[in-house]
């Protein structure tokens, strides 16, 4: 199902918090809604399930306007945050119970009892959540429990599957696991999903593209790699990459770039004027560029985060694992100008 | 010599006396603290409770105090005497009358309450002011007034364009204005709805719409077990209060008319009072004991099947 | 449309012709009875005397099934509106049911008899005091309001106290100690709320005869039960709230050198202290409001309490002055209310408190 948003606003009083968004989701994406809180990534979310009313703009799924429909007629699932799983009944019931609200889209009449049963069993075999069928809620891990909130949202076969959230509440070593299952489900399913997060390695690792929203506006619509790769302003390059981007004011001229005491740095650039310059951590590759002290050093393991001062200003960068460095050396560092990105001293729209 | 570990053994000036009690001693105390609570079960419940069992088989009278055995005839003349028949009859009508009807109203209202209202705490007082004075002389007095044949109440139905009935003197509708005093005092059982109402959570309705359920459906499916607790003891509570009801229909009615709203604890008054018969008085409050027993019983039994505790999951 | 809607629209329609047709329906008087004309059947003059009742009702059904069929049809702006007004219409309306007889009642003490039953209306157009005057009648020189209402503070105070104390102890055994026997004796409480009243009254009016306690001038039958914590729904309200509270807090109390009662006193009482005025709350409003206890255990007027008085002043005029006997009840509640208004959050926490734990 293609899903296309027009122009989608949503006003609270006084404040905006989904600013004339214009999405389009191809049938069988993955993808998802990134941003830092308060950007407006949930109530968007929230639009496309109905919970939320639409001030203005349109939502279209496939040939439909659905913009004023209610949520049960919508069609679609919805994973919430906390799972809002029906404590008083056994899982199995948890996952019929959209199917016993809808009428059998196949036989046009409601589903028999023998209908949902097959239902229930083929989406709990697909979460792999069968063993826990007789179980009620409580007795169920974080994970199961979300396993079993993703199979009452596919029960009745959505033509969208909505995540607000879904990993949020799970511990590091499960989130992994889990981000995983959801991408396995979603390619075996091939339902249209879109799903919210903060968190960018999430949104990185599972899915097709990635929508990049602040305060209510999109930033910018790519798939993983392409956005981190050519972010197209500066939030987006803070955004994605862990350890963050580091900043430093630059001026460029005469295919030089220096720094504002002067030293110049190992780049070509044709640019002329000041400009604000973010350095990816694995830009700099020991070389014959500038020379720096040590600020601080962190073991990873399978490489060291290194920080040091150029111009005054804190860089951060990733250093390989052979050498072990220590804060106060001294080391000579070059950089690979694929990794450097030269941004408005004003807006932050990217200039190069 | 106490065990007073291996430091103190050593040196003896480090033994100190182990401030507070032993745990024995601990028991004791509490033990000492429920005894006053104790004794006055002993003395004002258990005593009266077995006596009250052993004077229904007697014929103990007020005043003449003769006992003579008499077997289970008194529980024989509880169900075959017409009078006791017929408070039997009215008490069963009148608890299963009100006890519905009064959690349905509020639940109802409780339901509505809950949406956002202006002025909910205004409503939610206008609400329960009855249940806290309801019971009182003075709201009985007041019924008698209301209800009377030149009462307001009539005052209003001939405005209406209808008839002005004689409420209190009229078999069926006595009974009913009872009962109507009692449902007029649901504020009580809402306020514990509303709070019950409150605890439910907002997502889970919101998943249940996206799951196609239709408001009715998320009332039946969704409201209705989370509350369920408080709707059993709503239940029990007002079951068991409806079969022990007395001021109403003592002073409104004085049981009438035609033994028409006698309930079965204005018999158990009446022929302890009136007419002396001790005996039989305590066989008919413990037929009403047993009733309510049972009764009771029975709704603990069936908690399982409808009732659902959050805590009840169960491990493993 | 759907099936529950066309059941509603014919249902509506059959009670609204059932309406009409009853007024069509002519009973002739006495006099033309004589005259010769015929009476009409026992169905057409039931018909007829209910017609109202059927016209009301068919418009009722009416009003469900057109506002289903306009709902259905509004936008949602619409519909939020016409469910919201629905709901403040069914509000309003059971509130004026709710508190309509309290407010006729206040009324009716400042009207004058006539008046009284003729009008609906809530404002008196002569108020008087006649009532309240009459109100201060005494039967016979040995009682009247401001006795009886003293009388009833003479018990209802000691039992308040004693009731939170004695049952503020017996929770604390319960509730914090392990003793022999503890669990069985718990279950024995707990076995006491479910037992009534009514099968106990005999044997202990005969129990209170023999220790000479009926129409003792110190009220004891009423108050020496609340002494030995009797009240068995209190001492569980405060074992649940005793049980949210930390038992660390005792063991620190303990380090710190408090003996047992210390810390009850210093460390659980205050903690407890919103139950324990809950209790106190409630054991005013009952026991204020108790009719069967004075009923059985005072019998000399000078000694009666309000409940008492009220309803002796109801059968000493019958059919008179009702402006009088509200009076006189207005005032026998009147501390009750007072006590309500100022303490109303206090009351609803109590009784969430006793019952959301299940």
């Amino acid at each position: 199902m293609k899903i296309v948003l027009k122009d989608l606003t949503k006003r609270f009083d006084d404040a905006v918090a989904v600013d004339r968004v214009s999405l389009t989701f191809e049938d069988g994406e993955l993808t998802g809604l990134l941003g830092p809180s308060g950007c407006g990534k949930s109530t968007t979310l929230y639009m496309l399930a109905g919970l939320e009313n639409v001030t203005e703009g349109e939502i279209w799924f496939g040939e439909q306007n659905v913009t004023t429909a209610m949520p049960e007629e919508r069609n679609i699932g919805l994973v919430f945050q906390n799972y809002a799983l029906y404590p008083h009944m056994t899982v199995a019931d948890n996952i019929a119970f959209p199917l016993t609200n809808i009428k059998n889209p196949e036989t046009g009449k409601r589903y028999t009892r023998e209908e949902i049963r097959e239902e229930v069993q083929r989406t709990a075999k697909l979460v792999q959540i069968e063993e826990y069928l007789r179980r009620k809620p409580g007795q169920l891990s974080g994970g199961q429990q979300q396993r079993v909130a993703i199979a009452r949202a596919l029960v009745k076969k959505p033509k969208v599957l909505l995540l607000d959230e879904p990993l949020s509440n799970l511990d590091a070593r499960l989130r992994i696991e889990m981000r995983q299952e959801i991408r396995r489900i979603q390619q075996e399913t091939k339902v249209t999903t879109i799903f919210v997060t903060h968190d960018q390695e999430e949104a990185m690792s599972i899915t097709d593209r990635i929508v990049l929203m602040k305060k209510g506006v999109v930033q910018q619509i790519a798939p993983a790699h392409e956005m981190y790769m050519n972010p197209c302003n500066e939030f987006v390059a803070s955004f994605l990459g862990n350890p963050m981007i580091s900043y430093l004011n630059v001026r460029a001229g005469e295919g030089r770039v220096a720094l504002e005491d002067g030293t110049v740095l190992p780049l070509a650039a044709d640019l002329v004027g000041s400009f604000r310059l973010g350095i990816r951590p694995e830009a700099w590759v020991p070389g014959d560029g500038v020379r720096v002290t040590l600020t601080r050093v962190e073991q990873r393991g399978q490489d060291q985060i290194i920080e040091f001062a150029l111009a005054g200003q804190k860089v951060k960068a990733i250093a390989d694992a052979a050498t072990v460095l220590r804060a106060g050396d001294s080391i000579s560092l070059s950089l690979r100008d694929n990794r450097c990105y030269f941004f408005d001293a004003e807006t932050g729209a990217r200039v190069r | 010599m106490t065990k007073a570990g291996g430091a103190s053994a050593v040196r003896p000036d480090l033994r100190r006396r182990r401030k507070g009690l032993s745990k024995l001693e601990q028991g004791y105390m509490g033990f000492f603290l429920i005894l006053p609570w104790l004794i006055g079960f002993c003395v004002f419940k258990l005593y009266p409770f077995i006596s009250s069992l052993v004077y229904s088989f007697t014929d103990y009278d007020l005043f003449k105090g003769v006992q003579n055995f008499v077997g289970i005839q008194n529980y024989i003349d509880a169900f075959t005497k017409s009078k006791n028949v017929k408070a039997l009859q009215v008490t069963f009508a009148y608890a299963f009358m009100t006890v519905p009807l009064k959690l349905i109203f509020a639940l109802f209202i409780a339901y509505i309450l809950n949406f956002k209202i202006k002025g909910v705490g205004l409503f939610r007082t206008a609400y329960y002011v009855p249940s806290i004075l309801g019971g009182s002389v003075a709201i009985a007095v007041l019924w008698k007034a209301l209800f009377k044949s030149d009462g307001v109440v009539n005052t209003i139905l001939t405005m209406l364009g209808f008839e002005s009935i004689n409420f209190l003197a009229d078999k069926s509708w006595a009974l009913f204005i009872i009962c109507l005093l009692r449902v007029w005092q649901f504020g009580s059982a809402m306020v514990l709805f509303l709070a019950a109402l409150k605890g439910v959570p907002e997502d889970l309705y919101e998943a249940a719409s996206i799951d196609g359920a239709s408001k009715a459906r998320q009332f039946v499916s969704i409201t209705i077990p989370l509350i369920s607790p408080v709707i059993f003891y709503n239940l029990v509570t007002q079951l068991v209060q409806a079969f022990q009801e007395f001021n109403g229909p003592y002073i409104i009615t004085q049981g009438g008319p035609r033994n028409a709203t006698t309930l079965i604890s204005l018999i158990v008054y009446n022929t302890a009072f009136k007419d002396y018969k001790v005996g039989m008085s305590s066989a008919m409050a413990w037929v009403m004991f047993v009733i309510v027993m049972v009764l009771t019983l029975i709704s603990f039994a069936s908690q399982k099947k409808w009732v659902y505790y959050s805590d009840d999951d169960g491990r493993g | 449309m759907s099936i529950a809607m066309i059941v509603f629209l014919v249902l509506s329609i059959v009670l609204l012709s059932m309406g009409i047709y009853g007024g069509t329906v002519q009973i002739p008087d006495a006099a033309a009875v004589e005259a010769g004309a015929k009476m009409p059947g026992a169905f057409a003059q039931s018909v007829a005397q209910l017609r109202n009742f059927y016209l009301m009702l068919g418009a009722l059904v009416l009003f469900i099934v057109v506002y289903r069929f306009l709902f259905k049809r509004a936008n949602l702006k619409v519909q939020h509106l016409m469910s919201t007004t629905i709901r403040y219409v069914i509000l309003i309306g059971v509130g004026v049911f709710m508190v309509y007889p309290l407010l006729w009642m206040v009324s009716a003490t400042f009207k004058d008899n006539n008046e009284i039953f003729s009008t609906l209306s809530l404002i008196p157009s002569r108020p008087t005091l006649d009532g309240y005057r009459a109100a201060m009648n005494d039967y016979g020189g040995d009682i009247n309001i401001w006795r009886a209402m003293l009388n009833t503070y003479k018990y209802v105070l000691p039992r308040v106290l004693f009731t939170v104390i004695s049952s503020t102890i017996t929770a604390y055994g319960f509730g914090r100690f392990r003793f022999r026997g503890r669990n069985a004796l718990f279950a024995l409480l707990m076995a006491t709320l479910f037992l009534p009243q009514v099968v106990l009254n005999i044997p202990q009016f005969l129990m209170y005869r023999k220790f000479g306690w009926v129409d003792s001038p110190y009220y004891l039958a009423l108050i020496v039960p609340s002494l030995f914590a009797q009240e068995t729904y209190f001492v569980y309200m405060l074992i649940q709230f005793m049980r949210n509270i930390p038992r660390e807090l005792d063991e620190a109390a303990k380090i710190d050198g408090c003996n047992i009662m210390q810390t009850l006193v210093l460390v659980l009482v205050p903690m407890l202290w919103p139950a324990m005025v809950s209790a106190g709350l409630f054991q005013f409003m009952w026991s204020s409001n108790d009719f069967m206890g004075p009923l059985l255990y005072v019998n000399s007027p000078a000694r009666y309490p309000a409940t008492l008085f009220v309803r002796m002043s109801m059968d000493a005029d019958t059919g008179f002055s009702w402006n009088r006997v509200m009076a006189v009840s207005l005032i026998s509640i009147l501390p009750s209310l007072v006590v309500f208004f100022l303490a109303q959050s206090q009351f609803m926490d109590g009784v969430t408190a006793g019952a959301v734990k299940g």
